[in-house]
């Protein structure tokens, strides 16, 4: 009945042949990397003299040279693995020269020739060495390879070669489009990957501000925040009307990094529908301490919104006297219950921190400042000053 | 300047060279090493030299007395003599004939005194006669120990501690490091050092935390010390966080070893 | 009568042969997907991304009961993730004891008045109120009435300045890069991944320091190595392979990454009951698949969450007893109004009906199977070889699960590289099929009678410190 014997005992034959197999599968990796691992420390102790030489040398004027003897591919990798972090963590002449030397050393031509490979793990780990060697002979091979693959993390892992890489902006733009138009890539994460360029950007993304495609507009504006020079293309502010609500705020952050704002526009974003552009123009004055703009602050302490109304709060408290007397007005009820709370909540707080701060003489007039202006609106008792 | 000297065959026989270079202001570069050698080796060593970099004219001279064989370069920066002595030891330690380290030097980029300088660097070898079989890079210490500034360098990557520590060192500080933010901590209070230099992303405790804690010993102790931020975040509200604690220079990575060494400069000139 | 026992008997024989086959068909998956992972692991510059003003903030929701033990260095190592910006929400939950004053102590917190909680959020117990101290403005401590873990969850939404969250366990470590690997896989589909899990793994045994696993070292005590295969089981040969085929129906409430907005459409966290951290994956998974919106919940096996392993029968029984009473709850509540219906798709077809049958039920089939057959046996010894070539078989097959995860484990992550550590672990997954796997199964019975009495508390999970596991080891 219900059963076979047979069919059992094929079973468990079956079972055993597929443990076997796991079995000496993980045996023969676990075996193969601990012979590599000692291997490649058996090399780099062969190579410390030369790897204390480049260290030593590489402020030197001289060029690096390549190791006196002919480098095994194992060789080749393990030198790679050591050097290629060093480029990655420097720039400015020093990576220059490094850059030079893996030329000489041949890891260029070790990727390149791996580029070629049948397997995709090695292309993929030949594509990723090639950018960090800012190979500029193989973009176009990477283009290529990106067109082919058809996964995720791949993709990114290419698309960020080819930024290090490629010489020309147009290329970049090529990209940036491909991944706006073929994954479903984070825009920051595209703009993060254009950031690996060195090249100057800002013409490419301006040309994105007049695309028809809000991913492009986004894009553009993303990377013009990153650039040095502060001319703000007009067509920035019409994004600020835009019915796409992160648009609205790119644009808007755009121009707050710029300083691109008058009076009337700040005092404009502080009352926009978006709450984020609200609290991120709120938070900008008191970081930036733009004491011109205390007064506006006003207004969005005393909104509903508790992340703004804080903000507003914390803003208050880092721009000086005038500030303060705001936060007190606020806390005596003045303008009424709205807000109240939260301004006496970082008047205490600002209290508190100016009599830590207490070693320098600015300090305690800066202080004796705030107590009196705090005791012109509470006066003189008051569990603070008893604190004191 | 009253030193003694240690008395090596290797002197004699290059003191006029030297003269000469310093007199007519040409480089030439110096190695010595601590190894036992016979006749038919130094010359089969010659013979792998003009094999290997033929285009380099050398003098060669073994003190038998003291172990220390010695090499004088033609016209070369101390690049080239640090890289010409990686041939030396290839093939010392291929015969198996280095018995200690290796000290290289430059006329005139480690001193403007090149017979000196050799004095000098025998003297190290004679006395110091450390075991390791490494090449290392004559030190002209004109400065003393105690007027060098000290740095501490905090970060989990390796590489950045490789390559700065190698560096700095290079240039004269005292370096010490630390592989995370406890670990940092416990060395500060050790060696209260002039300057540090620290990640934000660190383990054990933040780096903030790290900051303010170093702050906290300041405070206690009464002493100073510079902090510089080199970083991989690359954020504006963590520039200002730093600043706000009190940190000196905020440096993101991937970053210039010539721009960080400039503003460290900056800084330990205005502390002195 | 016998003939009926010996049925009954090889019919539950067959019923763990099915199982362990479907298991198998998911490892399969997991191999197709691990050369994906492994490329994100090795190729991704996580150094960089940590710094990078392209990153989503996310905020870390801990909820804590009774935690005065591990709270501070585990607070401590929270803030010190790699991670370009991320706040830390400490809720703790009505604790008897000082866990609150720990925080307050050493990061010199100062009380403020909870803040009215907008509209669109979720309801939870009273908070009572919030400490922050701005030397660490991304440190926040709630304190309020004792609701539940789920309750705290809920009341760290509401707080939350962020459209991420990412709830840990106050008891688990985190390894420095674990939130920026799962934040990584995020940007890649940011409007299809709704949520995503980390790996959970064991650190008893492990060198701990400064709140952080300096060497992985596998167990010396028995039931934490036997939870240590398991988990491995679990996470690479299981998760990742129902990942694959997006039918991933829990992301451990120890360390997972969600979207917040989600999150809050489908009420939050439900309370109540154990197993929250399933039941809001399926409420996502339901509502996205209601909606006909496109998602993905994904599980990211490089970031990694250290968790300590109970290591006594009595707490190990309480905490699989809770298991069984959630997995029950869930089932009945969410899991019941999807199973085996086409818009469900692999939920309606192959997760929950995998669940309900062979998770839900299985102390039944397989506690009267057993019976049956050791009726059976007591009855006539005849049938004894077929009974020892099904139990064969079962463990074989089980033990090819253990092997296949620990291929996987080798592939891609190789935490425990010795030879040794290998043939240990073998060992102990053959082990577990010697009382081990019987006993979880009588502790998820349990669970459900446990259910049915209507007992829903927390229980008990007593944990020593950090320092005290660090301690033993030197010892």
């Amino acid at each position: 009945m219900f059963i076979n014997l047979q069919a059992a005992y094929w079973m468990i034959a079956i079972l055993l042949i597929l443990m076997i197999i796991f079995m000496s599968l993980t045996l023969s990796i676990k075996m193969s990397k601990i012979i590599s691992a000692k291997k490649e420390k058996d090399c780099l102790a062969n190579f410390h003299s030369y790897l204390y030489y480049l260290q030593v040398e590489l402020d030197n004027e001289a060029m690096l040279r390549p190791p006196n003897k002919s480098l095994r591919s194992f060789e080749k990798k393990v030198l790679q693995k050591t050097l290629l972090p060093w480029v990655e963590r420097l720039k400015g002449v020093h990576r220059e020269k490094l850059l030079i030397l893996c030329e000489a050393i041949g890891l260029n031509e070790y990727n390149k020739k791996r580029l070629q490979s049948p397997w995709s793990i090695v292309r993929l780990d030949a594509a990723y060495h090639l950018g960090i060697l800012r190979d500029k002979e193989v973009t176009s091979q990477l283009i290529s390879m990106l067109h082919r693959s058809n996964f995720d993390s791949s993709i990114c892992i290419i698309a960020r070669s080819i930024a290090q890489t490629s010489e020309y902006p147009n290329e970049i733009k090529n990209l940036i489009q491909y991944l706006v138009n073929n994954t479903k890539y984070h825009l920051h994460l595209i703009a993060d990957i254009s950031k690996e360029s060195s090249l100057d950007l800002r013409s490419v993304y301006i040309s994105f501000l007049y695309e028809d495609h809000s991913k492009l507009n986004k894009i553009g504006l993303i990377g013009l925040q990153d650039q040095v020079d502060q001319n703000i293309p007009e067509t920035v502010r019409s994004f600020v009307h835009s019915d796409d609500k992160e648009t609205r705020i790119l644009a808007v952050q755009l121009l707050m990094f710029a300083m691109d704002l008058t009076e009337k526009d700040v005092h404009y974003y502080l009352q926009f529908p978006d709450w984020e552009i609200r609290n991120m123009l709120a938070d900008w004055i008191g970081y930036s301490g733009l004491t011109q703009y205390t007064g506006l602050l006003k207004v969005p302490i005393q909104e509903s919104n508790w992340i703004v109304s804080r903000t507003s709060a914390k803003s208050l408290a880092q721009l000086g006297e005038y500030g303060f007397e705001i936060l007190c007005e606020l806390a005596a009820g003045i303008h009424g219950e709205q807000g109240r709370e939260v301004a006496k909540e970082y008047i205490d707080e600002k209290l508190k921190q100016t009599i830590n701060t207490f070693s320098h003489v600015d300090d305690i007039t800066e202080y004796n400042q705030k107590i009196f202006i705090y005791q012109k609106f509470f006066g003189k008792r008051h569990d603070l000053t008893k604190a004191l | 300047m009253t030193e003694t000297h240690a008395s090596s065959s290797i002197r004699q026989s290059f003191k006029q060279f030297l003269h000469y270079y310093q007199a007519s202001n040409l480089p030439c570069g110096v190695i010595i090493a601590h190894a036992t050698l016979d006749q038919p080796s130094i010359n089969s060593l010659k013979a792998h030299l003009e094999k290997e970099e033929p285009a380099t004219a050398f003098q060669i001279n073994y003190d038998a007395q003291n172990n220390i064989l010695g090499l004088l370069l033609d016209d070369c920066n101390l690049g080239y003599t640090h890289f010409y002595a990686l041939h030396v030891k290839d093939f010392l330690d291929g015969e198996d004939r280095l018995i200690g380290e290796m000290i290289v030097g430059n006329f005139p980029e480690n001193s403007d005194q090149a017979e000196q300088m050799l004095s000098r660097m025998i003297n190290e070898m004679v006395i110091d006669q450390r075991n390791q079989q490494e090449i290392r890079v004559f030190d002209n210490q004109t400065i003393k120990k105690t007027e060098k500034n000290s740095v501490l360098i905090v970060d989990h990557d390796t590489s950045i501690i490789h390559l700065l520590g190698n560096y700095l060192q290079r240039k004269g500080y005292i370096v010490h490091v630390a592989t995370d933010g406890k670990k940092g901590l416990e060395q500060y209070k050790k060696l209260l050092p002039d300057l540090v230099i620290t990640e934000i992303n660190l383990s054990g405790i933040g780096g903030y935390q790290f900051i303010h804690e170093i702050k906290n010993i300041d405070k206690q102790s009464n002493g100073h010390s510079e902090i510089m931020v080199l970083t991989n975040k690359q954020l504006e509200d963590d520039i200002k966080r730093t600043f706000e604690y009190g940190v000196a220079e905020y440096i993101t990575k991937p970053f210039s070893l010539i721009e960080l060494e400039a503003r460290i400069k900056r800084l330990v000139e205005v502390m002195e | 009568m016998r003939d009926l026992l010996l049925a009954y008997g090889i019919f539950a024989m067959y019923y763990v042969v099915v199982i362990n086959t479907i298991y198998f068909g998911i490892i399969l998956f997991s191999f197709r997907k691990i050369t994906r992972i492994m490329k994100e692991t090795f190729y991704s510059k996580y150094d960089f991304l940590s710094g990078s003003k392209h990153m989503p903030p996310i905020s870390i929701l801990v909820p804590a009961f009774n935690e005065e033990l591990t709270i501070k260095e585990n607070v401590q190592s929270l803030l010190a993730l790699h991670y370009p910006t991320h706040e830390v929400i400490v809720v703790n939950d009505g604790s008897g004891d000082d866990t609150s004053k720990v925080l307050i102590d050493e990061f010199r917190l100062s009380y403020y008045k909870p803040t009215p909680i907008e509209h669109n959020t979720v309801a939870t117990a009273e908070v009572k109120g919030v400490y922050y101290n701005p030397e660490f403005p991304n440190l926040y401590l709630i304190d309020k009435e004792n609701g539940g873990k789920a309750d705290s969850l809920n009341a760290g939404i509401n707080f939350s300045h962020y459209s991420l969250i990412s709830s840990i366990d106050a008891d688990s470590l985190l390894e420095n890069d674990a939130l920026i690997r799962i934040a990584r896989k995020y940007m890649e589909n940011p409007d299809e991944y709704v949520a995503i899990g980390g790996n959970v793994r064991i650190a008893n045994g492990c060198k701990i320091s400064n709140g952080m696993v300096q060497k992985a070292r596998l167990p010396r005590k028995l039931l934490p190595m036997l939870q240590t295969v398991e988990y491995l089981k679990a996470f690479l040969g299981g998760r990742i392979g129902w990942s694959d085929i997006n039918g991933l129906i829990i992301v451990s409430g120890a360390f997972g990454v969600f979207r917040k907005d989600y999150v809050v459409k489908v009420g939050g966290y439900r309370g109540g009951y154990p197993g929250e951290d399933m039941n809001i994956i399926i409420k996502l998974h339901r509502y996205m698949l209601d909606n006909k919106l496109p998602y993905k919940i994904d599980f990211c096996p490089d970031a990694v969450c250290w968790t300590q392993a109970p290591d006594t029968f009595k707490i190990l029984g309480s905490q699989r007893k809770r298991w069984g009473r959630g997995n029950l709850k869930n089932m009945m509540e969410e899991g019941a109004g999807m199973f085996m219906r086409p818009r469900y798709k692999i939920m309606g077809w192959l997760t929950i009906p995998y669940n309900i049958i062979f998770e839900t039920l299985s102390p039944y089939f397989r506690i009267t199977g057993f019976l049956s057959l050791v009726g059976y046996s007591l009855v006539d010894m005849t049938g004894w070889k077929i009974v020892a070539v099904f139990m064969l078989i079962n463990v074989l097959y089980g033990t090819l699960l253990g092997m296949g995860s620990l291929l996987i484990e080798e592939l891609a992550f190789r935490r425990f590289p010795r030879i040794r550590d290998y043939f240990k672990m073998v060992f102990y997954t053959i082990l577990m099929f010697f009382g081990y796997r019987q006993l979880g199964i009588l502790w998820r019975f349990l669970g459900h009678i446990d259910f049915m009495r209507k007992n829903n508390s927390w229980g008990t999970m007593t944990r020593t410190s950090w320092n005290d596991e660090e301690k033993d080891e030197a010892a």
